[in-house]
């Protein structure tokens, strides 16, 4: 089968066109808020995001001229892969590991020298590969008993993320595994079940979780200074709850100090967004980019950034970018046949939505913060690369059109199966 | 199927999607304004304010100030400065008002250069300063960041900080003057810790120091924002001032301002409590100035200690160490005393060096024997002046034929109490000497004291000698003072240097039968009160009254002095090794400054002091004053009910070196009390004046600074 370069299809340009200007935006960010040596005119920072941008493009190239149908075949031992990178960071929890050092209380880097790998970071590609893979013959995930295989190959991995500790990446899970498999055709009573069992099993992953991951969870009600009199009004609930363990009597002062000690991310990302206005303070002006006002500005919280310099304008333009390119990845499933290919274009198109939705929501406060970055704007190589390498893997399936005999994939008919048909 | 599937998943993002634009517009459209004026404000706002407290002061037993809080100003700079990077520089600019451009390297080194200038502190020390304060604020930053999962930003990045401390009124004025053209340094108003008493307080009361990461770890205050430790904070170090630091330290005042500027908690600095010592500073002084003569008659003798104790309640009535220094001194000052090997005058002789006490155990040797049934009326030692007639000799101070155990104390018999320590043995030996408080700490709570050691196990000679305080017996004067009055009340109590200690600091009894102790007293009262007393012609005591003196003289000999000079085999980074001669450590860096950078291979010892010529003897008196008409019983109270141990280092024999130092405390003591009247301190700790120590001497009245003629006394 020849290599040969083709020209992307429409769906292939709707997909790489969004990520120009986004990244030029994040470059631009960089550069604004770097620290720029004397004799030199670009930033650390930008330097960077601009190598790791040309190492991950490099990576969507191949991916593309490589196919997603060759990449596929090894799903299961790139999912493999990540697994044992993640159970190798995770053993620095007992043992001193080589390569692995705690930053902040989690580990979630491999240090290579100059380079930091993040595993979950790929651990999201191969998932979604694998469990396209794993999905994409079979029939039985329509029963319930059938659904255990595909929770287990998401569990698996979640629990190990779940131990770095990484919150928000084990987040963006199960958004897909329930996209994938609805859109695999699985019942939706059956996932309904799961969905409630997860909720009721919540009180139990609420006090498995770090005390102040659970600050961040509660960072989204205590927001409300109402909501802040309530509780001080009424201590029962805050002692229900336990968002903090703190000797008894503190839990007050947490309360009152809320807005200047946990709450001080939130607030902060909040006024930044807001004191945008309409337009924006400017290209690197605006006193959350020239001060040191609002923690993590380069990565979890670079929309805020991004909203404080260019605005309500600049936010939406932001927006449409990914809205595009969810959109066009969806699309793209309609478009081929290939009931793989389907699987990972609704995987990925629903993980770069479901993690641009949570980073937005969480500089906003409608999201509890969590560490999850945004796809082409934060800064972060792994990030970076991941990013492009879905967006390749989407291409890809927009490009390969296989011929498929035989009926749509995917395509049941519920009216036949409830009269004993197949 | 599928395509409809696919819609609803789309449905499904786009309800987010939606939520999150109508906030968007809500927030940028609509609430803009309100946010602009919120971010206006975050920039400009300072950090919580906070407001310093006043610590405690260290008072002797009638109030006078022994260490207090004297107004003094310190240069602060501000941390962006220090932290030197481009990026907090420029934040700061906006946050002052400056060009956008400065402050500019040259105009900082600028600014260095006149602080340096203004205050006398070299460039060096203050660049030390700055990367001690780097390295700190970034291990603060870190364990706060660990806390919450993300960087914060940190209180000590954005104040300013202490780099120059302790100006007076006049330097400050200068300093405002000169300081003026750059913003980012502070002149603030504080406090400087001041010493007063001279030098015979320099050990005892201790000093401040700048707290470090590891206070600020391991501050178990940590969780309460207004006792916790900040960078910057002073805390003490050693002495008084460490040993009581929580009590001294107060709360500092707080002002907490929410985003709109309203003050959400104001609170109002508590200043620490005063501490109140059981001392007695014209006492203290008046010994001081008595060592001090006492070293310069006596060579080789370097140096001196001296413990008075009240018995009924253990206070510490005088806790002398000679030679000491002023308490004022800075702390590279002080270093600099840690050169002098010789003298060793940062040495806390009193409770932190160990010496054989020689003779001065035979009462509690005595008293245990006689318990144990080794030793009774009857028994008698045949003194030959010595042992054995081949080394080792086994000497005694005289021929005493026949000696009885009264008249063994009487005359220091050795050859007695080898005898007896053959009896008793070791383990038996060292039993006594612990109930009578060897060996274990004396309760002062000060950190440097030592607990000397006892022998667990000898043959027959180290017995003898271990009766006689020579073999592996090392006790500090405090725990000899402490030993002392044990005999003097049949009761060992742990010592306070608290005049309003709370605690209960349960008594126990020497476990010694009554007709034991009251043998050992009439020894002792034989040594200093008749004729063949081994103090007897060296302690004349006028003006007694009803007191009387007892006690026990003490020459304990060691083989050879302390190590004075050192050799030190150095390897330089480039190979080379070289030999230098240094008194210690501190020595060798401040004569040869390039050995800093050496690793030290071996040390060795170079010259001792005194040499074994010699024969360098420790001198030991001690002692206890109690009622005349009943000096066999046990001592609890009445006037002037104290315990004395007087000790020359190197000074000679006992009793006519150390007796006489004694002699003259004793009748300072009585005379102090003037005649006959008030009582003795008993055991509470009473409040100033009435009754107590000294009440003549009571000039300024309470609070007041030391009088001028004490601070005379005080040398």
């Amino acid at each position: 089968m020849a290599l040969g370069l083709k020209l992307p299809t429409w769906h292939g340009w709707g997909l790489l066109l969004p990520i120009v200007p986004l990244c030029a935006i994040s470059v631009l960010s960089m550069q604004a808020m770097g620290d720029i040596r004397e004799g030199h005119w670009l930033a650390t920072e930008t330097l960077r995001q601009i190598a790791y941008i040309l190492l991950g493009f490099g990576g969507m190239v191949a991916a593309v001229l490589v196919g997603y149908h060759r990449i596929g075949r090894f799903s299961f031992l790139l999912f493999g892969l990540c697994l044992v990178l993640l159970v190798y960071l995770i053993l620095d929890r007992w043992f001193p590991i080589p390569l692995v050092e705690p930053i902040k209380g989690s580990r979630r880097w491999i240090r290579l020298g100059q380079v930091a790998l993040q595993p979950s970071e790929l651990m999201k590609i191969a998932y979604v590969l694998a469990l396209a893979w794993y999905l994409r013959y079979r029939r039985n995930y329509r029963t319930l008993s059938g659904l255990i295989a595909p929770f287990a190959l998401t569990l698996v991995p979640m629990g190990i993320i779940l131990m770095q500790p990484d919150l928000g990446t084990v987040l963006l899970f199960l958004p897909v595994l329930f996209a994938m498999l609805f859109a695999a055709g699985a019942k939706v009573r059956h996932l309904g079940v799961i969905i409630l069992a997860g909720v009721l099993a919540l009180p139990v992953f609420w006090f498995k979780i770090e005390t102040y991951q659970r600050l961040r969870v509660t960072g989204v009600f205590l927001q409300s200074p109402w909501i802040r009199s309530q509780l001080e009004q009424h201590p029962e609930l805050w002692q229900a709850l336990r968002p903090a363990e703190e000797e008894p009597g503190r839990w007050l002062s947490h309360l009152r100090e809320w807005e200047r000690k946990t709450g001080y991310q939130l607030v902060h990302s909040k006024t930044a967004v807001g004191s945008g206005g309409l337009f924006g303070q400017g290209y690197a002006r605006g006193p959350f980019v020239e001060h040191d006002l609002l923690p993590e500005k380069h990565n979890d919280f670079i929309f805020a950034t991004l909203a404080h310099q260019w605005g309500l304008a600049g936010c939406l333009v932001v927006i449409l970018c990914y809205m595009v390119m969810v959109v066009i990845g969806m699309d793209v499933a309609t478009m081929t046949r290939d009931p793989f290919g389907r699987l990972v274009a609704v995987g990925f198109a629903t993980l770069l939505g479901v993690q641009t939705i949570a980073n937005i929501a969480m500089t906003i406060g409608l999201g509890p913060v969590t560490g999850v970055t945004l796809p082409f704007l934060s800064a972060g190589g792994s990030s970076l690369v991941s990013s492009f390498l879905s967006v390749g893997l989407l291409m890809s399936v927009a490009q390969h059109r296989p011929v498929i005999i035989g009926h749509e994939p995917f395509e049941f008919d519920e009216e036949a199966e409830k009269y004993g048909g197949k | 199927m599928f395509e409809r599937r696919l819609k609803v998943l789309l449905i499904l993002l786009a309800v987010p999607t939606a939520g999150i634009v109508l906030r968007l517009v809500q927030m940028q459209a609509l609430q803009g304004d309100y946010h602009q004026a919120t971010a206006e404000k975050m920039m400009r706002r300072q950090a919580a304010r906070y407001f310093p407290c006043l610590r405690g002061e260290i008072q002797d037993h009638e109030g006078r100030r022994l260490a207090f809080d004297a107004p003094a100003w310190d240069i602060c700079v501000r941390y962006e400065v220090i932290a030197d990077d481009a990026r907090s520089l420029r934040s700061m600019a906006k946050r002052l008002g400056l060009p956008r451009d400065e402050p500019t390297r040259e105009q900082i080194r600028a600014s260095w250069q006149a602080i340096s200038e203004l205050t006398g502190t070299s460039m060096d020390e203050l660049q030390e300063w700055q990367e001690r304060t780097r390295r700190r604020v970034h291990l603060i930053k870190e364990q706060v960041s660990r806390a919450h999962g993300i960087d914060m930003p940190i209180l000590e990045e954005r104040i300013a900080h202490p780099a120059v401390r302790g100006l007076d009124q006049n330097q400050q004025a200068a300093a405002r003057v000169t300081l003026a053209a750059y913003p980012w340094i502070e002149v603030v108003g504080g406090h400087r810790r001041q010493y007063a008493g001279g030098e015979s307080l320099g050990h005892l009361l201790g000093y401040l120091n700048e707290v470090d990461e590891r206070d600020i770890r391991n501050d178990p205050a940590a969780g309460n924002d207004l006792a916790r430790y900040r960078l910057g904070d002073l805390h003490g170090a050693e002495g008084v001032e460490a040993m009581a630091e929580s009590w001294l330290r107060g709360l500092r005042g707080r002002q907490l301002e929410d985003i709109e500027g309203r003050v959400i908690s104001a609170v109002e600095p508590v200043n620490g409590r005063n501490f109140r010592l059981t001392l007695d500073l014209p006492l203290q002084q008046f010994i001081y100035a008595k060592l001090k003569e006492a070293v310069a008659a006596h060579p080789p003798s370097t140096g001196a200690s001296a413990v008075v104790l009240d018995i009924p309640s253990r206070q510490i009535l005088a806790l002398v160490s000679y030679p000491g220094f002023d308490p004022n001194l800075t702390p590279a000052e002080r270093r600099r005393l840690e050169a002098d090997e010789l003298n060793r005058p940062t040495k806390f002789r009193a409770v932190a060096e160990r010496y054989p006490p020689g003779s001065i155990v035979k009462p509690v040797v005595l008293a245990g024997g006689w318990t144990d049934g080794k030793v009774n009326l009857n028994t008698r030692v045949d003194c030959q002046g010595q042992l054995n007639p081949v080394p080792p000799y086994f000497k005694c101070t005289a021929r005493h034929p026949h000696i009885d155990p009264v008249s063994a104390i009487q005359h220091s018999c050795n050859v007695f109490f080898y005898r007896v320590g053959e009896w008793m043995e070791v383990p038996r030996l060292s039993y006594w000497l612990g109930q009578a408080g060897l060996g274990r700490l004396t309760g002062s709570g000060l950190a440097r004291e030592v607990a000397g050691t006892l022998p667990k196990v000898g043959n027959r000679g180290e017995a003898r000698l271990t009766a006689i305080g020579q073999q592996n017996v090392w006790a500090t004067p405090l725990q000899a003072a402490n030993m002392i009055a044990t005999i003097a009340s049949g009761v060992w109590r742990p010592v306070t240097l608290w005049a309003d200690d709370p605690r209960e600091r349960k008594p126990v009894p020497l476990p010694v039968v009554p007709e034991a102790l009251r043998v050992v007293r009439e020894g002792m009262y034989r040594v200093v009160n008749e004729p063949g007393g081994t103090a007897y012609t060296h302690i004349h005591l006028e003006n007694t009254g009803d007191l009387v003196l007892l006690g026990k003289t003490g020459s304990a000999e060691t083989q050879v002095g302390a190590i004075v000079e050192r050799i030190f085999v150095c390897r330089f980074p480039d190979g080379s090794e070289d030999e230098f001669v240094a008194a210690n450590e501190v020595d060798l860096y401040l004569k040869y400054p390039q050995t800093r950078a050496a690793k030290i291979l071996e040390r060795r010892a170079f010259r001792y002091w005194p040499t074994e010529e010699m024969d360098p003897t420790h001198a030991w008196f001690a002692g206890y004053l109690t009622a005349r008409d009943r000096y066999l019983e046990s001592s609890s109270g009445g006037r002037l009910n104290v315990a004395l141990v007087v000790l020359i280092e190197f000074g000679g024999r006992g009793g006519g070196v150390a007796a006489p130092v004694a002699g003259e405390i004793v009748q300072e003591m009585i005379n102090m009390q003037g005649g006959t009247r008030g009582e003795g301190r008993g055991a509470r700790g009473e409040g100033r004046g009435t009754g107590g120590w000294a009440s003549g001497l009571l000039s300024e009245g309470s609070g007041g600074r030391v009088a001028r003629s004490e601070m005379a006394g005080g040398g």
